[in-house]
């Protein structure tokens, strides 16, 4: 690790420790600002004093950006502590933003540059992919005589409206109401004709209370030409910067609060143990929190490398984004449903040292959940998958790019403004994995065995990809094999990181995560039981050393207060 | 099939009628409920409702004019209410736990004045957790002294429902050892001040109308006839009258299950996607309402079968009902996560609308989703549970390669529609001597499906070959049984078998209830060709090879035109409010039966 971000260091730091009763940032007060809905104000006014509001401003705005990795660490910090706080700090406005580096004028740049390092936030107007699953836009806009627009409609999903200066606004402009032929626009609130907009705030989410969300009703809005974000009737090719962004960086930041769900599960059951005064737990307690453990750290590596992979191989990286949102959503989705069985009764209550599980839950969930969202993911990783699979797999020409795995390093400039679109290419991971695979096969270790299967697995994919008819509609059996190449994406980047840092994942972390990746596929278990208890042994005492120093159970493994 | 006025499903759907007219209709019903919810209160009205409808009546013994004479009458009762709320069933659950013990081991006053005190609406505290140890009965701390004529309390209880309402049946040492465990039936009302603290309403994130708090007590001093049984038998007790409340629990995952279900369904027929086209269209979207509803008819099976086997099977019951106290909820967490992937982001209305109808529902949703995720609240993690049947695994194993089974009482408890004999509680034990009729069978069952279909259409010998699966499973799970040695401590190995135990139970009592039923009810599409059984197999065998770390088999769900058959059932059914499982509640016909 030769580039230390300081970032997420700063939000650890202001955060302090969260399981301190009297701290005021700690998790009461973050439960206390979720009981009645508002923001973490005093958290926002520490991150802004701190600068940490320049994490999602590019250098050559001004700001601090370099790259998504190093800017997924801050987020993951923030969810840790605080996923409303996560989206509507840092998550929600970075989304605008890219839009507008991408699309966006000088001065249109400039604008924004301004606005969120001078501490104000971006609101996103239908144009949230934190939110939106690619449904409908509610507002139109129309082009009058004299080149300025109109915007009218309601759209249900507007973040922060009343606290900022200016909007990413998404319309449909032309007649039917769809995402095709729709624009974006960047509204500067202090130009809008007085009453145009009314906002009603949202009264009852589930999940991510903290964020100031509302649904917008514009009437009669005109907006100067200048608003105009890239060129009209162009919003999805504007946007795919921002979902691909939004997909790579949202299971990382998934990443801070799973870590936070699972140290709190891991400590219920060393408190217990003590209480009991009994020596061990369970079997299935162990199990649990261990395949939690596993999974997060597969999560990360996925993610990580997938956030490497938009600087590296930009062309071959929206499916890798699509793959790991679809992925890690479920992974952690499960890793939740998991802890909430070790937490029993405490999973449930708003009260109490445990009281943070149930909010992390929901506002993961919030932004998790959603077959319309995850099928969408998918879609996007069929068409790749097919290609590549028929044109490159398994000839090994393709080595990946050396600091794909190099965890840490840094990475050449962000395109923000790459098209979704791509010519058939390589596929970087599923090379490093055939290629990995296809070395330790004939081992007699554990990784031998699990070779084996996984070159069974891209074998039979790559015949399945062979057997489509592109043409058709995805059937079900189609999502499942997509699926399945998620699976074998993350495997992939697990190995790529253990080969390159033994340190983060050494072998028989490896063995585990493969293990338990194969468990999605249709594949009969590969470890038998002796072998289950002895990569768990590993796992707990890891665990339990991480959880006790205060270390999060991802791969950063850094020091965090408390 | 014609049903007999005096069905329990039609009972049920009279039930809910009558619940939903007396508060003003079901859309007054539900701004209530959502209402209630959102102030964290118990709906009073629903209270005053359910009293004069008589329903708490159900958990009371029959010869004490109660009409806890039958278990399937009360598993459909009170799923119908966790249909429309489950914080409205989770306060009978402890009055039907407390009931049961005073019912099993309390004298004929305690039990006269336990039923005095329902009848005038009393709801029952049921002392069984305690701070740190969930469902663990035994590391019940709480103390009773005995000191001449009384008994003096120290400790607390918590989580705890209905710890307030004056009446309340705990678990308390009344001496050192591990056997001194004693059953206590406490007037809360008659405390002395000072000498105990009814500690405030616990903030939960499902079911918060409930009323969840604890009681600690402080020196408080009962008369020593406040015991329930000797001294020393409040295990027992316990362990025999929790049998019986878990052989109706499935209700609440059931009516759950089934709200989310019509909730979610009506959206992918309503709710358009990019292109204007509705959810439903997406294929994974219909995959999933399909998978959705047949996991409700696999759950609703064992559940049903469970209740009556309370009954016909009662000394089975330590089996019985631990298997489907955890089954249940379990489906519910598998079927409520592929609805809210159904759903999407309304689920978590994040992208819905802000107020009016459309909001409701997804309100509605988001309710059921926590207030199903809460109800572990009070048994914790599912291995207490699971170490019943793993410590019953040694006869179960035996049982199943003897093909032991109790063919009478099995005979009783599938013939649905019939009367299924009255609960004897001297029946209930904390072992099964015969283990599990139901599995025990299932290759018998199996090889008779085998001879019925022979003859049959393609769809049944389908059915029999998922059947010949299942019971390849039940070979290779008790195989492995067999490996597990008796431990004090469990291995992670034995409580997957234990779940994969449970999962055989379903497939068996689906197919025990379908051979029951067809030929009866062949003019019902759920029944055409086996419909729902086979829906609900694919799903359970599913489930059970990856349980079993063994590849899928190469079908593995309906065919195509079948669950285009099923999805057009359920979105009928949706419309129509026509049941959604084969055993669901039938409204419409004329339920003669006095009281409800």
């Amino acid at each position: 690790m030769n580039l230390l971000p300081s970032d997420p260091d700063k939000v650890e730091a202001i955060f302090g420790d969260p399981w301190d009763q009297s701290n005021p940032l700690g998790h009461h007060a973050v439960l206390a600002a979720d009981e009645s809905c508002l923001p973490l104000t005093e958290a926002e006014q520490r991150l802004d004093e701190a600068g940490v509001n320049a994490a999602i401003v590019p250098q050559a705005e001004g700001g601090r950006f370099t790259q998504a990795d190093v800017l997924a660490r801050t987020l993951r910090s923030l969810w840790r502590h605080d996923p409303s706080l996560g989206v509507s700090y840092g998550l929600s406005p970075f989304n605008a933003g890219v839009a507008v580096w991408g699309a966006g004028d000088a001065r249109q740049r400039q604008r924004t540059a301004a606005f969120l390092l001078a501490g104000r936030k971006i609101a996103n107007c239908g144009f949230a992919p934190a939110y939106h699953d690619g449904s409908r836009a509610g507002l139109r806009a129309t082009r009058t005589a004299d080149g300025s627009w109109r915007l009218d409609g309601r759209e249900e999903v507007v973040t922060d409206w009343a606290r900022v200066e200016a909007a990413v606004v998404l319309a449909s402009s032309e007649d039917e109401h769809a995402r095709r032929g729709a624009s974006l626009f960047l509204v500067e609130k202090s130009e809008l004709p007085e009453g145009a907009v009314h906002h009603t705030p949202h009264s009852e989410n589930a999940g991510l209370r903290g964020v100031p969300l509302g649904a917008g009703t514009f009437a009669h809005c005109s907006v100067p030409a200048r608003a105009l974000l890239g060129e009209p009737g162009r919003a999805l090719e504007t946007a795919a910067a921002s979902v691909r962004l939004n997909r790579g960086l949202l299971p990382s930041a998934w990443v801070g609060s799973t870590d936070t769900a699972l140290s709190a599960a891991t400590m219920s059951v060393i408190e217990h143990r003590l209480h009991e005064c009994d020596a061990s737990e369970p079997a299935t307690v162990r199990a649990a929190l261990t395949d939690v453990f596993t999974d997060l750290l597969a999560v990360d590596a996925f993610s990580t490398v997938t956030l490497r992979a938009l600087h590296l191989v930009p062309e071959q990286a929206s499916a890798y984004a699509a793959a790991s949102m679809y992925l890690s959503s479920g992974l952690v989705l499960d890793a939740f449903g998991t802890l909430r069985s070790v937490l029993g009764a405490r999973s449930g209550l708003r009260e109490g040292r445990y009281a943070i599980f149930q909010k992390l839950a929901r506002d993961v969930a919030a932004t998790a959940a959603g077959r319309p969202a995850r099928t969408a993911c998918l879609a996007d990783v069929l068409p790749r998958l097919s290609q590549s699979a028929r044109l490159f797999w398994l000839r090994g020409e393709s080595a990946a790019p050396a600091g794909l795995f190099q965890l840490g390093t840094r990475l050449p400039e962000l395109d923000f403004s790459t098209s979704a679109t791509h010519p058939p290419g390589a596929d970087s991971l599923i090379s490093v994995l055939s290629a990995s695979a296809q070395e330790t096969v004939g081992s007699a270790r554990l990784l031998g065995r699990l070779s084996k299967i996984l070159l069974e697995q891209l074998d039979g994919l790559r015949a399945a990809c062979a057997a489509r008819d592109a043409a058709e509609d995805a059937s079900v059996a189609d999502f499942a094999m997509a699926g399945d190449y998620t699976a074998l994406l993350a495997a992939a980047a697990a190995w790529g990181v253990h080969a390159q840092n033994p340190d983060l994942i050494d072998e028989v972390v490896l063995v585990a995560i493969l293990a338990r990746l194969l468990r999605r596929l249709p594949v009969p278990a590969v470890l038998n039981e002796r072998e289950k208890a002895e990569v768990r042994d590993h796992l707990w005492h890891a665990l339990v050393r991480r959880v006790r120093e205060r270390r999060p159970s991802d791969l950063t493994a850094g020091q965090i207060p408390g | 099939m014609r049903l007999s006025a005096s069905d329990p499903r039609v009972a049920a759907a009279a039930f809910d009628t009558r619940l939903t007219d007396g508060l003003g209709g079901l859309p007054a019903a539900e701004q209530l409920i959502a209402q209630s919810d959102r102030a964290e209160q118990f709906p009073a009205p629903v209270h005053d409702l359910l009293g004069d409808l008589g329903l708490a009546d159900y958990c009371l013994p029959a010869q004490h004019g109660g009409g806890s004479a039958d278990h399937e009458v009360l598993l459909h009762l009170w799923r119908v209410l966790a249909r429309r709320d489950l914080s409205l069933v989770v306060a009978h659950g402890a009055t039907h736990l407390g009931a049961a013990a005073v019912w099993i081991a309390g004298t004929e006053r305690q039990l006269a004045e336990l039923v005095e005190s329902v009848r005038g609406g009393t709801v029952v505290g049921w002392g069984l957790p305690e701070p740190y140890c969930a469902a663990e009965i035994e590391h019940a701390e709480l103390t009773a002294e005995r000191i001449g004529d009384r008994y003096r309390l120290a400790g607390t209880k918590w989580p705890l429902a209905s710890a307030r309402s004056g009446l309340a049946v705990v678990l308390a040492r009344t001496g050192p050892g591990e056997d001194e465990r004693s059953l206590l039936m406490i007037r809360t009302d008659a405390l002395a001040p000072g000498t105990f603290r009814a500690l405030p309403k616990v903030l939960t994130h499902g079911i918060r109308g409930a009323e969840i708090s604890g009681i600690s007590f402080d020196g408080a001093e009962i008369p020593a006839d406040a015991l329930v049984g000797a001294e020393g038998t409040g295990t027992k007790t316990v362990l025999c009258a929790r049998q019986l409340t878990r052989s109706v629990c499935a209700a609440l995952p059931l009516g759950a299950g089934e709200h989310a279900l019509r909730i979610a369904t009506a959206w992918a027929v309503e709710e358009s996607v990019a292109d204007g086209r509705p959810l439903a269209a997406l294929p994974t979207v219909r995959a999933g309402l399909v998978r959705s509803a047949a996991l409700l008819a696999a759950m609703e099976s064992a559940a049903v079968l469970t209740a009556r086997s309370a009954h016909s099977l009662t000394d089975e019951l330590s089996v019985l009902s631990s298997i489907v106290k955890v089954l249940a909820p379990a489906l519910g967490d598998v079927l409520i996560g592929e609805l809210a992937e159904v759903a999407g982001s309304r689920a978590t209305p994040c992208g819905g609308a802000a107020d009016g109808a459309a909001y409701a529902a997804d309100a509605a949703f988001q309710k059921v989703a926590r207030d199903h995720q809460t109800l572990v609240i009070f048994d914790g993690d599912g291995s207490v549970v699971r170490d019943e049947v793993i410590g019953q695994f040694p006869r179960l194993v035996t049982g199943f390669l003897e093909g032991t089974a109790d063919r009478d009482g099995l005979d009783r408890a599938k013939a649905l529609g019939t009367k299924v004999g009255r609960l004897d509680p001297a029946r209930l034990g904390s072992r099964s001597r015969r283990g599990c009729s139901a599995v025990q069978s299932l290759p018998a069952l199996t090889a008779e499906i085998g001879e019925f279909v022979e003859h049959a259409a393609d769809e049944l010998r389908e059915l029999f070959d998922l059947a010949r699966l299942l019971t390849w499973l039940a070979d290779e799970t008790h195989a492995r049984m067999t490996e597990i040695s008796p431990a004090a401590r469990p291995t992670a190995e034995a409580y997957e078998l234990a779940s994969s135990y449970e999962l055989l139970y379903a497939g068996a009592a689906v197919l025990h209830l379908w051979r029951a039923g067809v030929g009866e009810r062949d003019d019902e599409p759920l029944w055409q060709g086996a419909l729902w059984a086979r829906a609900a197999l694919y799903e359970l065998l599913a489930l059970l090879h990856h349980r079993l770390g063994l590849a899928p088999p190469l079908r593995n769900a309906l065919r195509d035109e079948d669950a285009e058959q099923l999805l057009a059932l359920l979105r009928a059914a949706v419309a129509d409010g026509a049941p959604v499982t084969p055993f669901g509640p039938v409204a419409g016909h004329e339920y003669e039966e006095g009281r409800l």
